[in-house]
C-alpha cells in the first residue's frame, strides 16, 4: 500500500529521468564525436565514374585508371615488389578560385577499398606511400599549388594483388578546408 | 517538550564551555608549539643547499638514470663523414663520454634546440649559454644519430656543441655538468613518465684538447 | 508512517546501510585503473606464425644472437653486449596513414630493450608500413651479454605495435626463449625487402 503511494507520487520525476538520462548520454557523445568527425574526411560525396564535379575551389574529374601487376613489363620497369599491383589514376584539376596568397589549393588522394570480406582498407600515394618505385615516375604526383590553369596529376598507389577482389575500389580526394566532406570517385 | 529541554541544556552547557575558551591564548599556544617543533627540525633558517659534488675526469658518476664517465673534451673543425660542418668561423666542441643506462627502460638522449640538456651539459664557454643542449649526440662506434641508450649496455657517445672559433682553444678548461632528472610520476594522459627539470648531479673541469681537422672520427 | 521507531526498523536500516557500503566497496575495487583503461590490447602469437592486430600483422621468422652484425646497407655495429637479431615480416592491414613499426621491444623480465636504429635503413625498426604489402627485414636489439643466460630469458617476449605509444591499440606479443640461442661471433643480415616472400 505504501509502495504504490510512493510510485504514484514520484512518477513525473521518474519519467523525467527516463528521458533525460539517455538524452544526456547522446548529447555528450555527439559533442565529443562531432569535433573529431568534422576535422577529418569522414563524409564522402559519391561521384560516378567519368563525371566532373566541383569541390572546394576546383573542378575535379578522373581521366583514366590503369592497373599493372608486378610481373608485367610496366611493373618490372618500376620494380614493383612481388605480389603487388600499381594503380595509376589520372586526375584532372581545374582551379576555379585561388587562395589568398595566389596559390592553388592542395589536396590529398587516397585509394579506398570498401565492401569486401575484410575491413575497409585504404592506401596513400606519393610521400604517404613507403614502397619505393624505380624510374622517374609522373611529373605531378599530387595537387600542385603552382598551377593556375587546368592540369592533370597521376596518383600512384602500390596495392596488394588482391585489392579490389570482391570489393570496390574508389579514389578519395580531400581538401582540408572542406572537411568533413570529401569526394569519392567510382573507378571503372 | 521534555526531551527537547534536556537536550537544550546539554547544548547550552557545551556552548558555554566553548565561549569560555580563550581564543587568543589558543592561537598563541598552538603557535608556540609549532615554533618549538620547527626548532627540532632545524629552525627558521633557509635549508642549506648541498654543494654539487666535483669529480675528476675518468671517474664514473652514477646519476638517477645514467652512469656517466667523461673521457675527454676536444675541439675539432668538422665531421665531414657525418655531414656535420659548422658555419664559417665556428668549430665543434666535442665531449666524449661513456654512458650506461641503469633503469629498466631504454632512454632516448635529447639533443637539438627543443630540449633541455638532460645528460651532459657544458658551461663556461663564451658565446654558449650554460645548459644549452648539445647540437648533436653521436654514437662514436658508427656515427649514428638519434641515440637511445639501452639498459645495461654502456655506449661511447660524442656530444657536439658549435662554438665560435675564438671562444676556446687547446688547454682551456671547460666545465662539464652531469645532469640528473627526477622521476615524478607516470603521465596521466601522456605515455611514459613525467620528470622534473634536470639538475646538476656532478661537475668536473676538463682541459680541452685540439685535433684540428681530425684524422678519423 | 509509524510513529514509534521500532527496533526492527533500526535493524533494517543498519542492514541496508551495510549493503550499500558493501556494494560501493565492490564498485570502487572493480573499477578499472588508469592502466587497465589505457592498456594495449594484447594479441599473443608464436614464432613462425602470422599474428594480426587491428592494423598490423607480423610473422617472426627467426631469432639469433651474435657479437657483431653486418647489415645489408653495409652497417657493421659493435657493442659491449650482444646483438639479438630478429628476422620478421610486417605489414599494415587497413591504413597506412602515419603507420610505422613504432614499437619493437624485447622484454626480458622487467627490463625492456627497443630495437636499435643505429643501422638506419638496414633495419625495419621505425619503418613506415604499407597496407597489405609486407616488408621483410631484421631488427637488432642491443642487450647486455648476461641477460641471455639469466633466469628471465626463457620467458622473454617480443612486442610490436604501430605507434611508439602502444596504448589502446593492438600489441602483438611473441614469446621467445633467449637461452636456446647460441651466440655467434658474427652475423650477416639482408637488407629489408618489400613484397611477398
Amino acid at each position: 500500500m505504501r509502495r504504490q503511494g510512493w510510485l504514484r507520487r514520484n512518477w513525473p520525476a521518474l519519467a523525467a529521468v527516463a528521458v533525460l538520462l539517455p538524452a544526456t548520454l547522446a548529447i555528450t557523445a555527439a559533442n565529443q564525436w562531432s569535433t573529431y568527425l568534422a576535422g577529418s574526411p569522414s563524409s564522402p560525396l559519391d561521384v560516378a565514374a567519368g563525371a566532373s564535379v566541383e569541390y572546394g575551389r576546383s573542378g575535379w574529374r578522373i581521366e583514366g585508371t590503369e592497373r599493372v601487376s608486378a610481373t608485367s613489363a610496366a611493373g618490372q620497369e618500376r620494380e614493383l615488389p612481388a605480389g603487388t599491383d600499381l594503380v595509376t589514376i589520372t586526375v584532372r584539376v581545374d582551379p576555379i578560385e585561388l587562395l589568398e596568397d595566389g596559390t592553388a589549393e592542395l589536396c590529398s588522394a587516397r585509394l579506398e577499398e570498401n565492401g569486401g570480406a575484410g575491413p575497409p582498407r585504404s592506401w596513400g600515394n606519393a610521400n604517404s606511400n613507403p614502397v619505393p618505385l624505380a624510374g622517374p615516375g609522373p611529373e605531378l604526383r599530387s595537387c600542385s599549388s603552382d598551377e593556375r590553369s587546368p592540369y592533370t596529376f597521376e596518383a600512384e598507389f602500390v596495392v596488394p594483388a588482391d585489392a579490389g577482389d570482391g570489393a570496390t575500389l574508389s579514389l578519395g580526394i580531400s581538401v582540408p578546408a572542406e572537411f568533413p566532406d570529401y569526394l569519392r570517385f567510382a573507378l571503372d | 517538550m521534555i526531551n527537547r529541554g534536556v537536550r537544550g541544556s546539554r547544548r547550552q552547557r557545551a556552548r558555554m564551555l566553548f565561549d569560555r575558551l580563550p581564543t587568543k591564548w589558543l592561537v598563541t599556544s598552538v603557535g608556540a608549539v609549532l615554533l618549538a617543533l620547527s626548532a627540532v627540525v632545524g629552525g627558521l633558517d633557509d635549508a642549506p643547499v648541498l654543494p654539487v659534488p666535483v669529480i675528476q675526469g675518468g671517474d664514473s658518476h652514477a646519476g638517477t638514470e645514467l652512469t656517466i664517465v667523461v673521457n675527454s673534451a676536444l675541439l675539432i673543425d668538422a665531421f665531414p663523414e657525418q655531414s656535420i660542418v659548422p658555419e664559417e668561423g665556428n668549430r665543434l666542441l666535442v665531449v666524449r663520454a661513456t654512458v650506461e643506462n641503469t633503469t629498466t627502460e631504454p632512454r632516448r638522449l635529447a639533443s637539438g634546440t627543443t630540449a633541455d640538456t638532460d645528460s651532459i651539459g657544458i658551461a663556461g664557454i663564451p658565446g654558449l649559454a650554460d645548459g644549452a643542449p648539445p647540437e648533436r649526440i653521436l654514437v662514436i662506434d658508427d656515427g649514428s644519430d638519434s641515440v637511445v641508450v639501452q639498459p645495461g649496455v654502456p655506449v661511447e657517445l660524442a656530444y657536439l656543441w658549435e662554438i665560435a672559433d675564438d671562444a676556446a682553444e687547446a688547454g682551456d678548461p671547460v666545465t662539464v655538468n652531469l645532469m640528473d632528472r627526477d622521476y615524478i610520476s607516470e603521465g596521466r594522459l601522456t605515455y611514459g613518465g613525467l620528470y622534473g627539470d634536470p639538475v646538476v648531479g656532478a661537475t668536473l673541469d676538463v682541459a680541452l684538447g685540439d685535433v684540428g681537422a681530425g684524422v678519423n672520427q | 508512517m509509524s510513529v514509534a521507531a521500532s527496533p526492527w526498523r533500526h535493524g533494517a536500516n543498519g542492514v541496508l546501510l551495510a549493503a550499500i557500503l558493501a556494494i560501493a566497496a565492490l564498485v570502487l575495487h572493480s573499477t578499472p585503473s588508469r592502466e587497465a583503461q589505457q592498456s594495449a590490447i594484447v594479441v599473443p602469437g608464436v614464432i613462425g606464425e602470422p599474428v594480426s592486430g587491428r592494423n598490423i600483422r607480423t610473422t617472426v621468422h627467426s631469432v639469433a644472437a651474435a657479437e657483431s652484425v653486418t647489415a645489408g646497407n653495409g652497417w657493421a655495429g659493435s657493442t659491449p653486449g650482444i646483438w639479438v637479431v630478429v628476422d620478421l615480416t610486417v605489414q599494415a592491414l587497413v591504413d597506412d596513414e602515419n603507420t610505422a613499426l613504432g614499437t619493437a621491444v624485447l622484454r626480458v623480465g622487467d627490463v625492456s630493450f627497443s630495437a636499435s636504429t643505429r643501422p638506419q635503413n638496414g633495419t625495419v625498426a621505425t619503418e613506415q608500413l604499407a597496407t597489405g604489402v609486407p616488408l621483410s627485414g631484421p631488427l637488432m636489439f642491443e642487450v647486455p651479454a648476461d641477460i641471455v643466460a639469466g633466469p628471465a630469458a626463457t620467458t622473454a617476449k617480443l612486442e610490436f605495435a604501430t605507434d611508439s605509444d602502444p596504448r589502446v591499440d593492438s600489441l602483438l606479443v611473441v614469446p621467445v626463449d633467449l637461452t636456446a640461442l647460441v651466440v655467434r661471433p658474427d652475423l650477416e643480415v639482408d637488407f629489408p625487402e618489400w613484397g611477398a616472400r
